[in-house]
């Protein structure tokens, strides 16, 4: 390969109906790319194009200098659409799918059979990958005698010990159990860093982006509307979507001399040069120079975020800025407290502490007085 | 990194948390027991049961035991049922070798279009024999279509043993494409797919993934193939005929030793209970069979 830096590169789009999928998307070699957008967002179609299993209206697919999907305005003559067997891109997702009908070392040896190895080799080598996840000792039993946890810890052995080029990774804990997904999680992260693939994971869950993922897409109606490395784009999101994903507040607004207008009225925020940094917990020290506020102009378009602890309740009007009136959606638990959720487009979360929380001026339907401290409301440009 | 203890699948836990795919249903328990039947059912219940039993039964009492020995062994028995397992497994063969890819095929084709091959292959299982042994006379006849193109090059088929395994396959093939194509839908492809994915192509995943996760379907309808080819009488005896030694399968020797030609009707009983014994041992070979490969 002259060029080692190129991973996986995709440029395609997907007319299917009404929905069109328009991605350009890369990953350098060795790096993992999360995808997160919500249901229908074209996650699963964008792997299906990469596995080859579907056959986009136009683009490229292109796996360090090889091309395995091209489809052009040049004519078919020019078209390319290498079968899913001949490009060397696993799949692994929330089914486990092992081979019934084979045990767990020959479902790991499957690939390395299939490449040509002989089967003493083959077990060997599957041998020593049950080892590396975990699973010493039971090689010789078939997957129906194996603990779904388990199970998967196969369905990784068998996708990494085949040497894919790129792995896909499609929900690959969504189907466990609250016990077995943070091992699994854990133990894939080891894995891919650890044999070095290139991969792609697509996930409804924040946490398996920032474990496994270097960089992060967003996917939304077909498009990306973010993309960056995980620790920028979730500490600053710049869509309703990933604000929600991230559990922060989101709004979007116009910037004048008196504050950002919104839907819930003008808020302030305190410094606006301080504010493209997020304060204490950790600063993104790679948020682009492109996105601080200083470079905001008067009267463009922007977001605010501030996180659901920034927000205080109050059952009559406040003094201070940034107040508003809002209607209670729901209440429901929060790690050391009470989350409430603010009906309105978008959602507002506020978290409170239990004794905050308390009488029944804070029910579903009510209307309740939010704050948001000045200090904590952050500006970006909108995306 | 070890496996935590509630990774383990060890013996079914009393309470909650059933061990993941080994269902109940595999190892043929109930959740609860079953609710009762109308008690009346009992009666035509019994009576289906005896429908099929009695007359089975009803043979062996007849049968001459101290001639029985003599009467499998006689020189017209030996050579009928040796015709039969010879002509039985080149159809079983010829079922397998067409009605495989064919069923694969058909697994794999539109709803609608697998609708009308599902219901042309059922044709010959529907059909009376006699029909179809017609049909393979009109179409292989020395004046049928297909039939005065082979006499052009002197091959003359009906009235032979290749006629004999022609008619046991028309018959029989439904039974296995019926039956194998079922199996592959309710396998679907998901596992051909995650074989592709980790390179293995075509002939690998037909070999290593498609067939075995089949395998007791295709075994059942290839030993109901066989089964059914032994005990093809009607296309045989319009297409093939009842010559001994070449055409004259043991249900035809039945046939001609009931009616009192070339060997006695004691030797017919005989024959009868013999293939009955090994239809029962084939069935038995085939539940063992299976039971030991479910997963």
């Amino acid at each position: 390969m002259t060029s080692p830096a190129v991973g996986v590169a995709a440029a395609v789009r997907v007319q299917r109906g009404h929905f069109t999928l328009d991605v350009e998307l890369d990953v350098p070699a060795g790096e993992v790319l999360a995808v997160v957008g919500p249901n229908a967002s074209g996650k699963s179609t964008f792997l299906h194009v990469l596995a080859g299993l579907v056959r986009p209206s136009v683009g490229t697919v292109r796996v360090g200098e090889r091309v395995l999907t091209r489809r052009g305005p040049r004519g078919p003559q020019l078209d390319v659409m290498v079968a899913p067997e001949h490009r060397g891109i696993g799949l692994l997702g929330q089914d486990p799918l092992l081979f019934p009908h084979l045990s767990a070392t020959e479902n790991v040896a499957f690939g390395l059979r299939s490449a040509g190895m002989r089967a003493g080799p083959a077990r060997e080598r599957a041998r020593d990958w049950l080892t590396r996840v975990g699973l010493d000792g039971v090689g010789d039993r078939r997957p129906g005698a194996l603990s779904g946890g388990q199970q998967q810890r196969v369905a990784i052995a068998r996708a990494l010990a085949a040497e894919p080029a790129v792995l896909l990774l499609d929900e690959p804990l969504a189907a466990l159990d609250a016990t077995s997904a943070p091992q699994i999680r854990q133990l894939l992260a080891e894995q891919v860093r650890g044999t070095g693939t290139t991969a792609v994971v697509v996930s409804h869950d924040v946490l398996d982006a920032v474990v496994l993922a270097d960089h992060v897409a967003v996917l939304r109606d077909g498009e990306l509307v973010e993309r960056g490395r995980c620790v920028d784009v979730f500490s600053a999101p710049r869509t309703a979507f990933t604000a929600a994903l991230v559990g922060t507040n989101l709004l979007a607004g116009r910037r004048d001399g008196s504050g950002v207008h919104t839907s819930v009225g003008v808020l302030e925020a305190a410094d606006g040069r301080a504010a493209a940094d997020p304060p204490g917990g950790g600063p993104s020290p790679g948020a682009p120079a492109g996105r601080s506020a200083p470079d905001l102009p008067d009267g463009g378009a922007c977001v605010v975020r501030f996180r659901p602890s920034a927000v205080e309740l109050f059952a009559a009007r406040p003094d201070g800025p940034n107040a508003f009136e809002a209607t209670v959606r729901w209440l429901e638990p929060a790690t050391g407290g009470v989350r409430v959720r603010l009906a309105g487009a978008p959602e507002l979360l506020a978290d409170l502490e239990p004794a905050q929380a308390q009488g029944d001026w804070l029910r579903p339907g009510g209307r309740v007085w939010a704050r948001v401290d000045p200090a904590a409301v952050h500006l970006a440009p909108a995306p | 990194m070890t496996t935590g203890p509630d990774e383990q699948a060890g013996p079914p836990t009393p309470v909650g948390r059933a061990p993941v795919a080994v269902s109940a249903r595999s190892r043929g328990e109930r959740v609860a027991a079953p609710r009762p039947l109308p008690v009346l059912l009992v009666v035509p219940a019994v009576l289906g049961l005896a429908a099929v039993l009695l007359p089975l039964a009803a043979l062996f009492p007849r049968v001459d035991w101290a001639t029985f020995p003599a009467a499998i062994t006689s020189p017209a028995a030996l050579a009928a049922l040796s015709l039969s397992l010879r002509t039985g497994l080149a159809a079983m063969v010829c079922c397998l070798v067409l009605g495989v890819p064919l069923a694969l095929y058909m697994s794999r084709a539109t709803a609608r279009l697998a609708e009308v091959l599902r219901i042309v292959v059922t044709l010959p299982l529907v059909l009376p024999p006699l029909v179809g042994g017609m049909a393979l006379l009109y179409l292989f006849g020395v004046n049928g279509q297909l039939g005065a193109f082979l006499t052009m090059f002197g091959i003359t088929i009906p009235f032979s043993t290749v006629a004999v395994v022609m008619a046991q396959t028309f018959v029989a093939m439904p039974f296995l494409v019926i039956s194998l194509e079922g199996a592959l839908r309710t396998a679907g492809n998901r596992y051909e797919f995650v074989a592709a994915t980790l390179g293995a192509g075509r002939w690998t995943v037909l070999r290593r993934i498609t067939l075995p996760l089949v395998m007791p379907g295709l075994i059942a309808g290839t030993v109901l193939a066989f089964a059914r080819a032994v005990g093809e009488f009607g296309a045989t005896a319009l297409f093939a005929g009842n010559q001994p030694g070449v055409t004259q399968t043991m249900p035809m020797a039945i046939y001609t030793a009931f009616n009192g030609a070339g060997v006695t009707r004691d030797s017919a009983l005989a024959l009868a209970v013999l293939l009955i014994v090994v239809s029962l041992v084939i069935l038995l070979a085939l539940r063992d069979w299976r039971r030991r490969e479910a997963w």
